[in-house]
């Protein structure tokens, strides 16, 4: 018998929605037109989200992955302008959190932000239902040249680099919600980290839904030009309701020569979100790209982050944790390109599945034949906490007449031992403790390579999940 | 060696765009050649990203002299081939052509 004890959402409060917000619900040239008007952007701006709207009714859904039928777009809404006295696509950002204003403040402040910015972050960045409200980086960073702005004030700011780097590696026609994205965004981050500056402690972004039935679609653009680094963290969560939200992000990332990206995300949506991200980054020479991908929240998640292997001597490595609780369905994994000669790609994927929850791995390794000498790596292992727990693996290589590729490639299954269980609690733990400590050590390899203050956070959220689910 | 195709005329008047299979010695050429910016440009009719038709999967921008896929949205130079975007780095062949004084135009091989 699986005995399942309903598990405490802790980011499930809400603030009351702003009453003069200007809301529209369903998709149509109307709204796009209103966000793009709102936030006062240039023309080809304005062009290219129409023509992702059209691109977006032409594209069919998806018909693999996680259910998606009742998903119903008219009944959303795209664009909430947030209360008057905070930031919007028009205004600066307000320059001090003291000028957030205090509902918004007051949700960020029980996330831990403004003390997180303090202790150990390099730049941060809150994103409240459409607009970022708050971005500050510290002036060590700034005065090296690092521009870390909401995506929108970017436009404006630096329209050159914008447009040039803007929707090249992800374009709207790449799949139905890229194009979504494309039509309505509003909000991400936009890093620019120039030649050979190194921001070694993290910038950080943090994505909050507030309002119900609400789309949030941010947009986020990397560029780590030749020999820098930089590492960057989003979090996200959303109150509880009843009604479905919808968060349909796009990152795009540019790694140049011999510069370094690590993207961590730590993903915990409530229960009531439909989380279909995508995500890419391109590697040029010796360039190299790390994805660390946590999913424990949304009610169903589609995302494979992707590195596209470019330039010789390219890395890619995807780490990726999903946690599939009851009724969830966490459909991830990674997507390889390999265009270039002796690019290496690394994936590793821990899926844990509890309740009734399903957790699939997907992912794509493509080799093309210039891509001589390389390396893939893939390793798939999932956790099944329960009999109705499920686990899926669709894992696809696609390898074009090649010379010298080294391919390794394992996959296991596990289902929690009765015995190792018995002998942990003979040891004196309970049977909660146990399967942590299981869960735990299947999960280690990933954790470890977070900063601390992730890592600790990644461990509470998993051992919140695992209360009572010993079945 | 030149091969003949057709004229300008019969290339704008089938909307400024056709699609060719040409047979160049033992080789047989899928072409795709198109009329735009006052220019005959006449490219292989595969995408490189992955192989598909550019004929009826395409769009072209004259304001930008490119050529995007509609597949997943890859886009190239009309002058050079030079990819635009991401999507791949492997260049869009294009053949150089010939007109002779009464508007015929002619494939190039060399
Ligand atoms: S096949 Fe042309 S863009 Fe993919």
């Amino acid at each position: 018998m699986n005995i399942i004890k309903k598990r405490k959402y802790k980011f499930g409060f809400s603030n009351p929605e702003n009453p003069n917000a200007k809301k529209y619900k369903g998709l149509n040239s109307e709204v796009v037109n209103y966000i793009s008007d709102t936030k006062n952007e240039p023309d080809w701006m304005r062009e290219f989200r129409l023509n992702s709207l059209k691109i977006f009714n032409s594209l069919p859904m998806p018909n693999w992955g996680a259910d998606l039928s009742k998903i119903d777009f008219k009944d959303i809404y795209y664009y909430i302008m947030p209360n008057k006295n905070n930031n919007t696509g028009t205004k600066a950002n307000p320059a001090t959190w003291d000028d957030v204003d205090e509902n918004i403040k007051n949700t960020f402040e029980k996330l831990g932000i403004p003390e997180a910015e303090r202790k150990y972050l390099a730049g941060v960045e809150a994103q409240y239902d459409s607009e970022s409200i708050y971005t500050s980086i510290k002036s060590k960073w700034a005065e090296q040249g690092v521009i870390f702005l909401p995506t929108d004030i970017a436009l404006k700011e630096y329209p050159e680099i914008f447009k040039k780097y803007f929707s090249t590696i992800i374009p709207p026609r790449d799949n139905k919600f890229a194009a979504l994205n494309s039509a309505v965004w509003s909000g991400g981050s936009f890093i620019y980290v120039p030649k050979n500056v190194h921001v070694d402690i993290p910038l950080q972004a943090y994505f909050r839904i507030n309002a119900k039935s609400m789309g949030q679609f941010e947009r986020t653009l990397i560029i780590a030009d030749e020999g820098s680094s930089v590492g960057y963290v989003e979090g996200c969560t959303a109150p509880i309701y009843d009604n479905y939200s919808l968060h349909s992000a796009v990152v795009e990332i540019l790694v140049e020569k011999n510069a370094r990206v690590r993207y961590t995300t730590i993903q915990n949506w409530s229960r009531n979100v439909y989380n279909l991200v995508t995500k890419r980054a391109i590697a040029m020479e010796n360039a190299r790209m790390e994805w660390i991908d946590g999913n424990l929240g949304s009610y169903k998640t589609m995302k494979y982050p992707s590195v596209y292997l470019m330039g010789n001597g390219a890395s890619g490595e995807v780490l990726s944790i999903a946690f599939a609780g009851n009724g969830q369905h966490i459909d991830s994994g990674a997507k390889m390109i390999h265009m270039a000669p002796c690019t290496t790609s690394v994936i590793t994927s821990k899926s844990i599945s509890q309740g009734n929850g399903r957790s699939s791995y997907r992912g794509y390794v493509k080799v093309t034949p210039d891509a001589v000498n390389s390396k893939v790596n893939v390793k798939c292992d999932a956790l099944l906490l329960s009999k109705v727990s499920r686990t899926d693996t669709y894992p696809l290589m696609n390898i074009e007449e090649n010379q010298n590729i080294h391919v390794q490639h394992e996959a296991s299954i596990a289902k929690i031992d009765k015995d190792q269980l018995l002998y942990l609690q003979s040891r004196g733990l309970s049977e909660d403790e146990s399967l942590s400590l299981i869960v735990n050590g299947f999960i280690e390899p990933i954790v470890k390579e977070l900063p601390l203050e992730y890592a600790i956070e990644l461990n509470k959220l998993i051992n919140l999940q695992l209360e009572g689910s010993v079945g | 060696m030149n091969i003949k195709l057709c004229s300008i005329d019969d290339l704008k008047k089938s909307n400024s765009i056709k699609e060719l299979s040409v047979s160049a010695g033992e080789e047989t050429l899928e072409l795709l050649m198109i009329y735009s910016n006052g220019n005959i440009i006449i490219m292989e009719n595969s995408c490189p990203h992955e192989k598909i038709p550019l004929y009826e999967n395409s769009v072209i921008a004259e304001e930008d002299n490119s050529i995007e896929c509609v597949n997943h949205g890859a886009k190239f130079n009309l002058t050079s081939g030079a990819p635009l975007n991401f999507v791949t780095n492997r260049k869009l062949k294009l053949y150089k052509n010939y007109i002779d004084e009464y508007g015929n135009i002619y494939l190039t091989i060399l």
